[in-house]
């Protein structure tokens, strides 16, 4: 064999090895290196994303005693159930504090407003109408105590006829309250 | 000095020459192969530090995910906190208030104004939407309430006061005389008195972001 034929078939040889080698191996080599980097970069952006939401869950995590705190307060201002023995009381403690000595209260059936219920309570006493004022405004108020969110949904007011000469004369009173209460999660339907 | 003489006959003298083209092609060879081999390793080292980082990543992403996991149950608990606290503020800032409407009227009945009856009647709070319902982005329907007063005075001035007076309140509007003259109920036929009915319209004054009752929750550092 010639030389010149040893030389190209080297160097044919070696074109073939380098071809083989770049394609083979060091080609699929720098795509994995690629792909591992943008798995690095993915994995870099989720770290981020996790160390943020551990830093807020662990706020979360310190406030936690305080929400529950907080979600029971809410619960006294709107239950869950009607609760009516507690609410007749709160309702006779406000009277006591109104100076109003005897009344009636007649509870009706939860209404549906979306995610809360109202009861309405038939409410008839006897008073002047700052016992009345005093009355309404301590029930307003009872939220913040907090109690009961209570709102006066109509008031009927008479003054009795023998009391018609005086200044302050007594009234007969009769309102409906309305009492809430969160809708049991069976009962959600759509507001109409 | 004696001169060198090549004793190797002329026909075998080429066979001791160094073939220059040879080693030139096995040196180019061996520096190719090495070429390849060098490049083979610093790809291979670079894959395997990163390999190594990307491993490193996901032990961490796994540690702090399973923390997360575990604290999950705190943003539940903050989550429901703030729906009720949303439920309870839209209940609480939807009432009327009536004990303003009836401070704000006490504060402006003349003294020779007496009243019949009162009625009064408060609108509703806006109910709460459901979420993920249709009508959960609709804007809520606010209603409004209404007043009715009849009662007695001495003259249509006394009637025409109250009734200029009763529209300063501001939960108060639509204030309407409906009639005005004859007495309502007993009275004293001794004197002249004019009886009037009035109508009016109740509002919420309460803004829509009103706040709700500063908590009382107060809890001791663990």
């Amino acid at each position: 064999m010639s030389r010149r034929n040893i030389y190209i078939i080297v160097s044919v040889v070696l074109v073939l090895i380098v071809v083989a080698y770049w394609f083979l191996l060091l080609d699929p080599m720098r795509g994995k290196v690629g792909a591992v980097d943008a798995q690095i970069e993915t994995e870099r952006n989720t770290l981020a994303q996790n160390q943020a939401q551990l830093a807020q869950l662990e706020q979360t995590k310190i406030d936690a005693r305080r929400n529950q705190g907080r979600i029971v307060e809410l619960a006294k201002m709107v239950p869950a159930r009607t609760e009516l023995p507690s609410l007749l009381l709160q309702i006779q403690d406000l009277a006591t504090e109104s100076g109003i000595e005897f009344m009636t209260i007649a509870p009706g059936v939860p209404t549906a407003a979306g995610l809360y219920e109202f009861v309405t309570l038939g409410v008839k006493f006897e008073g002047t109408f700052f016992d009345l004022n005093d009355f309404i405004y301590r029930a307003e108020q009872m939220a913040a105590g907090p109690g009961r969110i209570l709102a006066v949904k109509t008031l009927s007011l008479t003054p009795k006829s023998e009391d018609l000469a005086k200044a302050s004369p007594r009234l007969d009173v009769t309102m409906t309250m309305n009492a809430f209460q969160r809708t049991a999660p069976e009962n959600l339907v759509p507001i109409q | 000095m004696v001169r060198r003489i090549n004793l190797v006959p002329a026909d075998q003298r080429q066979r001791t020459r160094t073939d220059l083209g040879f080693v030139a092609v096995g040196v180019l060879t061996v520096m190719v192969l090495l070429g390849l081999a060098l490049g083979y390793f610093y790809y291979s080292g670079i894959l395997s530090e990163k390999e190594a980082e990307l491993a490193d990543l996901q032990s961490q992403n796994a540690q702090l995910a399973a923390q997360v996991a575990a604290l999950t149950k705190f943003q539940e608990i903050e989550v429901q906190r703030k729906a009720a606290e949303e439920l309870v503020r839209i209940i609480y800032a939807g009432r009327t208030l009536v004990s303003e409407v009836l401070g704000d009227l006490s504060l402006v009945v003349p003294d020779n104004v007496w009243f019949g009856t009162v009625n009064l009647t408060a609108g509703d709070p806006p109910p709460a939407p459901i979420p993920g319902l249709a009508d959960a982005a609709a804007p809520a329907v606010v209603t409004h309430g209404s007043l009715s007063i009849s009662g007695n005075t001495y003259s249509f001035e006394d009637v025409a006061r109250f009734l200029v007076r009763l529209d300063q309140i501001p939960s108060l509007g639509l204030v309407t005389l409906g009639s005005a003259g004859d007495p309502v109920g007993a009275v004293d036929p001794a004197k002249e008195v004019r009886g009037f009915a009035v109508t009016a319209t109740v509002y919420n004054t309460q803004s829509e972001n009103t706040q709700l009752p500063v908590s009382r929750v107060e809890v001791e550092a663990p």
